[in-house]
């Protein structure tokens, strides 16, 4: 199923030149999926944040975020960027049982900026993915936490 | 009374929208210590930003978010009198939206 939409909206991204409408109108069907948010291993949700896209490391994300954090239940993150044609951003932390976090797309009305706070279970990687039409990059900031974001 | 707080403040021509959702943003794997059993999970599933009625951001979100979820975003432009739209769903079912107008 999700393979399917997937491949639904990325072909009608594709043919989004044809007409801004149906760009719009893929954006609005934007709908949570299961599978994406499922318990499993980092790789595996990368595999299918980038549906094959090509990653790219850049500096042009700015990830923002505590190197150590006291508490894992609450850490701030801000990621903004000066690239244009992001359409999506998604924050993954490494080691959480679920590791994708956040996944947004954010219209052309929003500066590409955003802040929110995540549940760290431990010491881990953050990294945060902003996909375009062609390429996914990625930045990636390593956490320290001091007290883990499991327990209550 | 409503879950959700919007503040907007108005930044260099462009608008900072914040907001703060008092939810427990349960992951599922939590035990409740009195009785020894697990919290089922209960967690915001998508977050929505309208201005003016238009979509400006669709969140997706899974149980990595921290208790009481805070975000924050920032619109191009934005004049006093608009209307910023936030509503949320969660695995539930529960919703609630509030709506706030630009000063």
């Amino acid at each position: 199923m999700k393979v399917n939409r997937r491949k639904f909206l990325t072909t009608s991204l594709a043919m989004g030149a044809a007409g801004m409408g149906l760009l719009e109108s893929s954006f609005a069907s934007a709908e949570w999926l299961a599978a994406d948010f499922a318990p499993g291993s980092f790789d595996a949700t990368m595999k299918q944040l980038l549906n094959g896209k090509p990653i790219v490391e850049t500096d042009k994300i700015e990830l923002t975020i505590p190197e150590i954090a006291e508490n894992g239940a609450l850490v701030p993150v801000t990621v903004s960027s000066s690239l244009k044609d992001i359409r999506r951003i998604a924050i993954v932390v490494e080691q959480n049982p679920v590791p994708l976090a956040i996944e947004a797309e954010l219209m052309q009305e929003l500066e590409l900026f955003m802040s929110a706070r995540l549940k760290l279970a431990g010491t881990s990687f953050v990294f945060a993915i902003a996909e375009t039409d062609k390429v996914c990059y990625s930045v990636k900031k390593k956490v320290k936490v001091t007290i883990g974001g499991c327990g209550g | 009374m409503s879950s959700i707080k919007i503040r907007t403040k108005r930044i260099d021509g462009n608008t900072q929208i914040r907001t703060l959702i008092s939810h427990p943003m349960e992951h599922g794997r939590n035990k409740d210590k009195a009785t020894n059993k697990l919290i089922p999970a209960h967690y915001i599933q998508v977050l929505t930003v309208k201005h003016n009625g238009k979509t400006i951001a669709i969140c997706n979100m899974g149980a990595g978010v921290s208790k009481d979820p805070y975000f924050a975003f920032l619109l191009k432009g934005g004049k006093p009198g608009d209307e910023i739209i936030i509503d949320w769903v969660d695995n539930l079912g529960n919703k609630d939206f509030e709506k706030h107008t630009i000063s």
